[in-house]
C-alpha cells in the first residue's frame, strides 16, 4: 500500500451540469433534476468512485436578468439540506455536504438541522458555511439591505461558535450571550456521531480566508493554476498555525471541471459541441452578473471594459478581479469572456484524456496545490460516470487514491479527527 | 376514513435511519395515510429536524404521506417554501407541513426571541399567505426543459411577489419549481381557538384535540367555503377500532390522528389499497390548488 499523499474528491452536484448550456446536451438528465432518481444515480456513481462527499450549493434568490428570471439556464439547486438528507437515505458511505447561510438563519434551528443530518446519515454530514454574497438575496428576507462583508463574517463566526457549543452539549444546555445571538437551551439530542459535522468553507477574500483558517476543515478553493493554488494553500496553513491549528486539520479542494475524451481531439470536439449550445444572451448575462456591471447594451464582440468595471466596483472579489485581468491580458471580447464563465463558472477547466487528467491531478497533489478536488462535471450523470470509470482506476493504480472506504464517516474519509 | 400517525421526537430521536425506515414501512402496512414527524412538546425536548427526517425517508416506496413539524413562529416564508418545494418533489408529491404552534413558547429562550402572543395569529397567517404565494410564483407550466429552443424555464410564468407586509417583506420569485401537489398538504394541530381559526383559513387537515374544537373549526371552514379534513386525536393506548368506526359514522370527523411511539397494529377498519404514485392530496381527497398567478 502506497503511504503518501492521497487525493480526496467532492462532487459538486448541479441541475443538468456545470457547463451553463450542458442541460441542452442530449445526454444530460435535465428532465429529472428535481427527482430523487437523479440524485440517487449521481450519488451511487460517487460511491462507486469512493468519493469523500457530495456537495450541494445554495442560492437564496432566483437567477434574474433585469427583473426577469433567466429562462436560458437551468434552475438553482433544490434546498441543500433536503437533497443531502435524501441522498443519505439512498447511500451508505458517501458524505453529504449542504451549503447553508449564516446570514438568514437562526443558529439553534441550524444546529438541530445538521445534528439530525449527522445522526440519520451515521456521521456523514458536512456543512458548507456561507455568508451569502448576493445582495439581492436580502430582498427575500425583509427590508434591510444585506450586511457588509466584515459584519457578515463576524456574525458567521458567532453563529458557528453557538452551533458547535450546542452540538458539544448534546442533551445538556448552552447559555450563550453574544453580540448577535442570545441562546439558552438544549438540542436534547446526543452529540452528533462526528462530534461536529465537517465544516466546509469557500471564502477567498481576506476575511473569508481568516474565517476558513479559523473554522474550516475542508475548503472549496477557486484557484485555476498551480502557483496561486500553492500560495493559497500555504497561506491557509500559515493562518491556521497562527490559530494553533495543524495543517492536516484541513483538506483543500479546488474546483475542477473536466472535459474528457479518449483522445485530445475528441475532448476538443466535446468542448466545441458544448460551446455551440451556449445561448448568446447567456454569456453576456453571466459576465454582467459576475462583474456587477451591465454589459447588455454593449457590442458582444467589443472588449470587456475593464477600467469602467473597476471604477464602478472598487470592492470587486479577488476571483472577479482575476477574471478581469485575464480578459485584459488576452484581449477577450464580452462574448469570449462570457464563454469562459459559461464553461467553468470560473473554476479550473481541464481538457484532455483520462491519463492526462490523472497526471494533472497527481502533479497538483505532489506540488502542494491541493489535497484533492471538488469536481464540476460539465453534465450529469454521464460525465460524472465517465470520470469514475476512466480516471479513478488510474489514480488507484498509482496509489494516490483509495480503492475502498476505510471508515463510514465523512471525517474518516477526509482523515479528520473527531473534535474533543 | 383518514388515518394519520403522529410520532413525536421523543419517540424518534436516537433511532437509526434503518429503524425509522422500518417504522414507516410498518406504519404504511397498517393502512395509515400519512406519518407525521413532529417535535415533542416542551423546552429541551429532542430537536430532531422534521424536514431532514422526511427527506431521508423520501426513498421509501409506496404512497404513505410524509409530514414534518415546522416551528412556524420562527420561519421565514422563503426558507419554508424552498424546503418544501424540494421535499414535495423528492417524495413524489407525498409531503405535508405540520404547523408546530407550541414552538413559539417552547423555543423562545433557545432561539433568543419570540413573537408576542398577541401577534402570533397575524404573523402565522401572513407566513402562510406569503409561503403559498411563493409556491405559486412558479406556475405549473413554468418548467419547460425545451432543448431545441434553449429554454429551461418560461420567464413569463415565473412571478415576483413584491410582498411588503407587517411581518415579512419578500420580493420573490421562489428559486424552485412549484411543488408537485401545488402546495404540500398543510396540517394544523388544533388545541385552542386560535389554532382552530388558523386551520379553518389555511389548513387542509386539522388534528383536533377535542370534538368541541373540531366542530368550531369546521363551522368556520364551512363559512369560508373551504375543505378541511378533521381528524380527532387518539391518545396512545386509547385506540379502539369499533369506537373509531362509530364516531366516524356519526359524521363528527373525517378520521383520526393516532399519537404513537411505535408502528400501530393493523386496525379492524376497512382500508382500501392506494396505488403507488398517488399524491397525498389525492389520497386524502383534497383539491390541488391552482397557482394564484395562472391566468
Amino acid at each position: 500500500m502506497y503511504i503518501g499523499k492521497q487525493l480526496h474528491f467532492g462532487l459538486f452536484i448541479y441541475p443538468g451540469g456545470h457547463h451553463i448550456a450542458a442541460w441542452r446536451h442530449p445526454e444530460a438528465a435535465s428532465e429529472q433534476v428535481t427527482e430523487l432518481d437523479y440524485f440517487r444515480r449521481c450519488a451511487l456513481a460517487c460511491e462507486r468512485g469512493k468519493f469523500d462527499s457530495l456537495f450541494v450549493g445554495d442560492a437564496l434568490v432566483a437567477r434574474e436578468s433585469r427583473g426577469r428570471v433567466v429562462g436560458e439556464v437551468a434552475i438553482n439547486n433544490l434546498d441543500p439540506v433536503s437533497v443531502c438528507a435524501a441522498v443519505a437515505g439512498v447511500t451508505t458511505h458517501l458524505g453529504v455536504t449542504a451549503t447553508l447561510s449564516t446570514s438568514f438563519h437562526e443558529p439553534f434551528l441550524i444546529a438541530a438541522k445538521f445534528a439530525t443530518l449527522d445522526h440519520l446519515s451515521g456521521g456523514r454530514a458536512g456543512w458548507n458555511v456561507v455568508t451569502t454574497s448576493q445582495d439581492a438575496a436580502a430582498l427575500n428576507f425583509g427590508r434591510d439591505p444585506h450586511m457588509g462583508k466584515a459584519l457578515r463574517y463576524e456574525r458567521a463566526q458567532e453563529f458557528v461558535d453557538v452551533v458547535r457549543a450546542l452540538w458539544d452539549a448534546g442533551t445538556g444546555s448552552v447559555a450563550h450571550h453574544g453580540r448577535f445571538f442570545q441562546v439558552e437551551g438544549s438540542l436534547g439530542l446526543e452529540r452528533p456521531p462526528q462530534g461536529w459535522p465537517v465544516l466546509v468553507q469557500a471564502g477567498a477574500s481576506p476575511p473569508g480566508r481568516a474565517f476558513a483558517a479559523s473554522i474550516g476543515e475542508a475548503i472549496f478553493a477557486a484557484q485555476t493554476t498551480l502557483p496561486p493554488a500553492r500560495k493559497f494553500r500555504a497561506d491557509i496553513h500559515r493562518l491556521m498555525a497562527e490559530r494553533g491549528r495543524p495543517p492536516h486539520a484541513v483538506k483543500i479542494l479546488p474546483g475542477l471541471s473536466p472535459v474528457l475524451g479518449s483522445t485530445m481531439a475528441e475532448a476538443k470536439r466535446k468542448e466545441a459541441e458544448l460551446e455551440e449550445l451556449v445561448h448568446p444572451r447567456v454569456g453576456v448575462w453571466m459576465a454582467s452578473e459576475y462583474l456587477h456591471f451591465p454589459l447588455y447594451d454593449l457590442s458582444p464582440d467589443g472588449p470587456v471594459p475593464a477600467d469602467e468595471v473597476r471604477a464602478a466596483n472598487p470592492q470587486l472579489s479577488p476571483a472577479a478581479g482575476a477574471f478581469l485581468d485575464r480578459c485584459t491580458r488576452e484581449g477577450l471580447s464580452i462574448a469570449q469572456g462570457g464563454r469562459i464563465l459559461a464553461r467553468s463558472r470560473t473554476h479550473q477547466s481541464f481538457l484532455g484524456t483520462p491519463e492526462m487528467l490523472a497526471d494533472h491531478m497527481q502533479m497538483w497533489l505532489a506540488e502542494g496545490g491541493c489535497d484533492g478536488f471538488n469536481l464540476l462535471p460539465p453534465w450529469f450523470p454521464g460525465e460524472l460516470e465517465l470520470f469514475v470509470d476512466e480516471v479513478v482506476p488510474i489514480l488507484q493504480r498509482r496509489g494516490i487514491y483509495r480503492r475502498d472506504y476505510e471508515g463510514t464517516t465523512l471525517r474518516s474519509h477526509f482523515g479528520l479527527a473527531v473534535p474533543g | 376514513m383518514i388515518l394519520t400517525a403522529t410520532f413525536g421526537s421523543a419517540a424518534t430521536a436516537g433511532r437509526s435511519l434503518a429503524d425509522l425506515r422500518s417504522l414507516l414501512a410498518d406504519t404504511a402496512r397498517a393502512g395509515i395515510d400519512a406519518a407525521l414527524f413532529v417535535r415533542s412538546p416542551g423546552a429541551g425536548a429532542p430537536m430532531l429536524d422534521g424536514v431532514a427526517l422526511i427527506a431521508a425517508l423520501a426513498a421509501v416506496p409506496g404512497s404513505i404521506g410524509l409530514g414534518a413539524g415546522v416551528p412556524v413562529d420562527y420561519q421565514e416564508p422563503f426558507h419554508l417554501a424552498r424546503a418544501f418545494a424540494a421535499i414535495d418533489r423528492l417524495t413524489r408529491g407525498r409531503s405535508a407541513v405540520v404547523a408546530d404552534l407550541a414552538a413559539g413558547d417552547d423555543l423562545a429562550a433557545a432561539i433568543g426571541h419570540t413573537t408576542p402572543v398577541g401577534e402570533r395569529d397575524a404573523r402565522r397567517a401572513e407566513l402562510l399567505d406569503v409561503t403559498t404565494r411563493l409556491w405559486d410564483s412558479w406556475e405549473d407550466a413554468a418548467l419547460l426543459v425545451d432543448r431545441p429552443a434553449g429554454l429551461f424555464t418560461d420567464p413569463a410564468r415565473i412571478h415576483r411577489l413584491n410582498h411588503d407586509g407587517a411581518y415579512f417583506a419578500v420580493r420573490g420569485p421562489l428559486n424552485a419549481p412549484r411543488p408537485l401537489q401545488g402546495w404540500p398538504v398543510i396540517v394544523v394541530p388544533v388545541r385552542d381557538a386560535a389554532a382552530a381559526r388558523l386551520a379553518a383559513r389555511w389548513g387542509d387537515v386539522a388534528l383536533a384535540a377535542t370534538e368541541t374544537l373540531a366542530a368550531e373549526m369546521r363551522t368556520q371552514a364551512t363559512a369560508a367555503g373551504r375543505v378541511v379534513r378533521v381528524l380527532l386525536d387518539v391518545a396512545p393506548g386509547q385506540i379502539d377500532a369499533a369506537a373509531m368506526r362509530d364516531r366516524h359514522a356519526s359524521g363528527r370527523c373525517d378520521g383520526f390522528n393516532l399519537v404513537l411511539a411505535e408502528a400501530p397494529a393493523r386496525l379492524d377498519i376497512d382500508r382500501p389499497p392506494v396505488p403507488d404514485g398517488t399524491t397525498l392530496r389525492t389520497r386524502l381527497g383534497l383539491p390541488r390548488p391552482l397557482s394564484q398567478f395562472a391566468v
